[in-house]
């Protein structure tokens, strides 16, 4: 069984009789060969810093207590970094019996044994600790969630009510929208719609895109007889989760939170963020360590589409496929790197060849994973780009193979975002209005925040004569877009030529 | 006090105060020869996770329920190659054995032809061509199999046969949970499959838990959710009704089904339990036309707006209002989640029920509310098994998804607490899956059988002793009817029940409805509300006994 060098290393120290005796050691993961490289070396200077803490202060001095206690608190924090929940609450144990003055150690043990399941023990570890920070509005909060999931509701609403308080001892200038939800949630179980109707609405105040407060709402406004408002809400709150105040130790968390996966999310939220040269750099660093990875060559080559090297994108994507042949998502990334290429008028002359290839790349895809919607989706898409508007009758025949694979890719619960729009259009396309209608309403209902999805429903409803329903996708546009001028002044434009219409 | 002590020293040694047992667990004892297979061989094929299946129905007609166990095997390779499967197995009931005291069963299945052995998951029981016998349908990955009871031969055996290929039924896809009901109210059986996700072994993608260990993947990892189907009986073959009835407008990861007309407007509804996607209540707007309300109603996701990984699910009349509530199990750190019917629409009342802090720590599947200790509340027996192996930390038994189950003593109103040991002397502990509950003995409490993932089933019998009353309902053409809403009165109070095979995971249920009476030795009324929307009163009936209840004709008592 491989166990890492510094492992091994410890077991040395205590045969040598290096470690302090009668001192607890630090848990051990006996099998890291496959965690990430960044993760052990997280957990390694947290666990090499109780053994220095052991040896240094072995004795029983206050400053020795607090100098070990430090140790063992900052290595639970690197494991609850990184979701090993039962090992961080053994750290945090030896961190309270050496600390007891430090209650923040308790709070963690609290979200620590929530995260695995023991919920009396959580809220027990929140009771305890909640008079002894009043004022931390996460604490509250946390012991407010617990109390509420035990049906503890008078405690629940003490909790967020005193979470609301401790916002004082900011200055007043914060307000914590996740404090007026959870006291909400306390209304709800309680049947005071108004109230909680009111404490939602001060949240979304503060942040309007708050998921869960928007989901709540819609609950409330059922109970209150609002169905349609309700409905909205409800759909906007679709896939919410509970969250909570800022929580003292996040950014550590977050620091330490590395991982394979959290590195490559990170990598991705660097590509979204337009920063494709940064997110190279971070991938030739994993690239080194891992070696050759199928994921790895695909980001990068995202990375080099962003760039716009697409030979170089392209490149990397047939190294992947040499790694990985049987990886569709590959061949995916082929057909839409090649579309692009075919796009740009300096590759005027190989588009055919480059379209082709396209073809070529999502059969493949389609060969590989038939049951995926997503392969489906992108044959139609190099369909649609092959399109030529000088060959009407290839257009019309291309134009049907086109919506053969759109539609096996909706059946087939393909979540591609523009998916609904294509169909939508194709059926406008073939003067289908009802179809048009019913995919451009399935876009909104699959994108609610997309004030885009929206103006495309209102101008659907415009096409249909469905002048109220126009003005209402047009009114949705403008709300979920935060009041954004450009969408606001295309409602305010279609209210105008519907005005002149007489309608 | 002094009594007791006066009959200690009378007695001369002290007794034994261990309460009895709510069950005793007798599964191999009883001719229950059957183990699981997952074929789990260290790929983490998605499918090996899920199974298997259980039904109790009574297919021979000699009022003893029968266990059919729906075998998994081995899942085949992107070459379509790999080792033949074990087949399904059905085990006859031959009633309670005079020196055990206990039900004895044998295995059946080559005589009556039910070993079908595909990748099995699930199974759905009724009565679907009216002929007065029950027939089979078991869901699997790859084709669907359709098993019509022949009824007895000239040597009296019962024998099923394979229609699946006439049937209208074929088809290829991964189904889980299935479900006989009359959508269209013309008093045929239609048949709603539920599917899971387009699984193939081409489309397997490596995952791996926070350990970086190699470990099943989420339903999510796959993105490829696959359509519900709604077969609808014809005039001699099922036709695939889904897009007609509107049924494809939404799905997801779907595992668990339960039909029942939710709203009484004498419409069978659906409601879907999806993994990990919102769930589906497909409310039924008459003649088979369907339109989801889940999200509207406010039971597509949990209270906070989260889908949940719906596994089990049961419509059950939880707070005993006469309107049926919504119950299903889910993934370790996810509650079990109650919705509560109130006034039609649905409200997360998980809270309220006690049952958060032992649910959160396990992944629930197979589930039934039944009154087991006869007291005149309802209680809850959850099976429980892990996705993702339980390592570094708790481990509860050498199968890392192993888990313990869970029994709760309903304590009035919505409120529970969990039973210690889960009712058992030794508590079970397993990767368990489907769970169907049925009386086996008609002793008149509701027993309990489940599968555990590669492991042997276990049939756990009821030790309860007390006053109850059973229910058998029929149509007025004397067919098994499933749906019907059943009240009983009993000290000024109704209790309710719904009377219906489909509901738990993956499992078909005994279909009689069964209450337990607490102190009452008598009952006052009952008050049926049958799928039609017909609604007829009873008279009291002796207590202690299965009655039939028959549409239209009052009383039947035989």
């Amino acid at each position: 069984m491989p166990y890492l060098p510094f492992l091994l290393a410890f077991a040395v120290h205590v045969d040598s009789g290096f470690q302090a005796p009668d001192l607890p050691s630090p848990p051990i993961i006996e099998n890291t060969s496959r965690m990430d490289p960044e993760v052990v070396a997280t957990l390694d200077r947290a666990f090499q810093g109780v053994l220095k803490a052991n040896l240094e202060h072995a004795g029983a001095t206050p400053e020795d207590l607090s100098a070990r206690g430090q140790a063992w608190s900052q290595l639970g924090l690197a494991y609850e970094a990184n979701t090993m929940w039962s090992l961080a609450l053994g750290c945090y144990a030896q961190a309270i019996s050496l600390m007891p003055e430090k209650p923040e150690w308790v709070y963690r043990l609290g979200v620590c044994q929530h995260a695995g399941g023991d919920l009396i023990a959580a809220f027990e570890s929140f009771r305890a600790v909640a008079p002894r920070l009043k004022n931390t509005a996460v604490v509250q909060a946390r012991l407010g969630d617990t109390a509420l999931s035990m049906g503890f509701i008078d405690q629940a609403e003490a909790a967020w009510q005193q979470a609301i308080a401790s916002e004082a001892g900011l200055g007043g200038a914060v307000k914590f929208p996740e404090n007026r939800v959870g006291l909400a949630q306390v209304m709800i179980e309680k049947e005071s719609w108004q109230e909680a109707a009111d404490l939602l609405r001060e949240a979304l105040t503060i942040n309007p895109a708050y998921t869960h407060a928007h989901y709540l709402l819609g609950l409330v406004l059922a109970e209150l007889g609002d169905d349609l408002q309700s409905a909205f809400e409800l759909k906007r709150g679709l896939n919410a989760f509970p969250i909570f105040p800022p929580d003292p130790h996040q950014p550590l968390l977050t620091k330490w939170a590395a991982g394979f996966g959290k590195r490559m999310g990170a990598i991705e939220n660097r590509l979204a963020g337009g920063d494709p040269q940064g997110a190279l750099a971070a991938l030739e660093v994993i690239r080194a360590e891992r070696g050759p990875d199928m994921q790895v060559l695909n980001i990068m080559s995202r990375a080099y589409q962003q760039l716009g090297d697409l030979e170089q994108a392209l490149k990397l994507l047939d190294e992947s496929a040499l790694i990985d042949p049987k990886a569709y998502a590959t061949q995916i990334d082929m057909a839409v790197v090649l579309l692009n290429m075919s796009s740009n008028p300096a590759n005027a002359s190989r588009r055919v060849d480059l379209i082709a290839r396209a073809r070529t790349a999502a059969d493949a895809a389609i060969q590989m994973a038939p049951h995926i919607g997503r392969t489906w989706y992108y044959r139609g898409l190099v369909e649609q780009v092959s399109i030529d508007p000088n060959d009407p009758e290839g257009a019309q025949a291309k134009g049907k193979i086109t919506m053969a694979n759109m539609q096996r890719a909706h059946m087939l619960g393909c979540t591609e975002p523009q998916l609904y729009e294509f169909l939508a259009q194709l059926y406008a396309s073939q003067g289908k209005h009802r179809e048009m209608e019913k995919f451009a309403m399935a876009h909104t209902a699959h994108s609610p925040e997309n004030p885009m999805a929206w103006v495309f429903l209102a101008r659907v409803r415009y096409t249909m004569e469905k002048w109220d329903g126009a003005r209402q996708a047009a009114q949705h546009a403008t709300t979920v877009s935060g009041n954004d001028p450009e969408i606001a002044a295309f409602q305010q434009q279609l209210e105008n030529t519907l005005k002149q219409a007489g309608h | 006090m002094q009594l007791s002590i006066l009959l200690l020293s009378v007695l001369g040694a002290p007794q034994d105060n261990t309460p009895t047992p709510w069950f005793t667990e007798i599964g191999e004892a009883a001719g229950i020869e059957f183990s699981h297979i997952s074929g789990a061989r260290g790929e983490y094929w998605f499918p090996e996770i899920m199974g298997g299946g259980v039904a109790l129905l009574d297919y021979d007609g000699d009022g003893l329920l029968d266990i059919y166990c729906v075998q998994s095997g081995f899942l085949k390779d992107a070459d379509g190659e790999g080792p033949d499967n074990p087949p399904n197995q059905l085990f006859r009931n031959l009633g309670v054995d005079e020196g055990t005291g206990q039900p004895r069963f044998e295995d059946v299945t080559e005589l009556a032809g039910v070993g079908d052995a595909s990748y099995g998951m699930g199974v759905a029981c009724g009565d679907y061509d009216r002929d007065g016998d029950m027939d089979l349908f078991v869901t699997n990955v790859g084709v669907n199999i359709l098993f019509r009871n022949e009824g007895p031969d000239k040597q009296g055996i019962v024998r099923f046969k394979d229609i699946t290929k006439t049937s209208g039924t074929e088809d290829v896809r991964w189904a889980t949970s299935a479900a006989f009901l009359d959508i269209d109210g013309d008093r045929d059986l239609d048949l709603y499959v539920v599917n899971n996700l387009l699984w193939h072994a081409s489309t397997e993608t490596p995952c791996f838990n926070y350990f970086s260990e190699r470990d099943y993947c989420s339903p999510n990892n796959y993105n490829a959710a696959s359509p519900d189907v709604l077969f609808v009986m014809g005039r001699s073959r099922f036709q695939d009704w889904t897009p007609t009835s509107g049924l494809d407008a939404a799905f997801g990861n779907g595992l668990g089904v339960a039909p029942a007309d939710y709203d009484q407007d004498g419409n069978m509804d659906l409601y879907v339990a999806n993994d990990a996607t919102p769930n589906n209540l497909w409310h039924n707007k008459g003649r088979g036309k369907y339109t989801d309300k889940g999200l509207l109603l406010g039971c597509a996701v949990n209270g906070n707006g989260t889908p949940e990984a719906g596994m089990g699910v049961q419509w059950v009349d939880v707070d005993q209002d006469g309107d049926l509530d919504l119950f299903m199990t889910h993934l370790r750190r996810e509650t079990n989640t109650f919705y509560m019917n109130r006034r039609g629409r649905f409200t997360d009342k998980t809270n309220a029920t006690g049952m958060n802090a032992t649910s959160l720590k396990y992944t629930g599947f197979g589930m039934g509310f039944h009154d087991y200790d006869l007291d005149g509340q309802l209680d809850l027996y959850v099976v429980n098994g892990a996705v993702q192996a339980w390592r570094h930390e708790e481990v509860f038994a050498a199968d890392p998804y192993a888990e313990p189950n869970h029994l709760y003593q309903g304590q009035g109103g919505t409120r529970f607490a969990p039973v210690p040991g889960g009712g058992e002397t030794n508590q079970s502990v397993g990767t368990s899956r489907g769970a169907a509950f049925g009386d086996l003995d008609n002793d008149g409490d509701v027993d309990v059988v489940y599968m555990d993932r590669d492991g042997r089933t276990k049939l756990l019998m009821n030790n309860a002793k007390g006053h109850w009353i059973g229910f058998r309902m029929l149509d007025k053409r004397g067919d098994e009817v499933p749906g019907a809403m059943v009240g009983v009165t009993h000290q000024g109070k109704t209790a309710w029940r719904l009377a219906d095979p489909a509901y738990s995971y993956l499992a078909s249920n005994d279909p009689r409805a069964h209450f337990g009476l607490g102190t009452s030795s008598e009952i006052e009324g009952i008050t049926v509300r049958w799928p039609s929307g017909i609604v007829e009163k009873f008279d009291a009936l002796a207590t202690g006994a299965y009655h039939i209840l028959r549409e239209g004709r009052g009383l039947d008592d035989k």
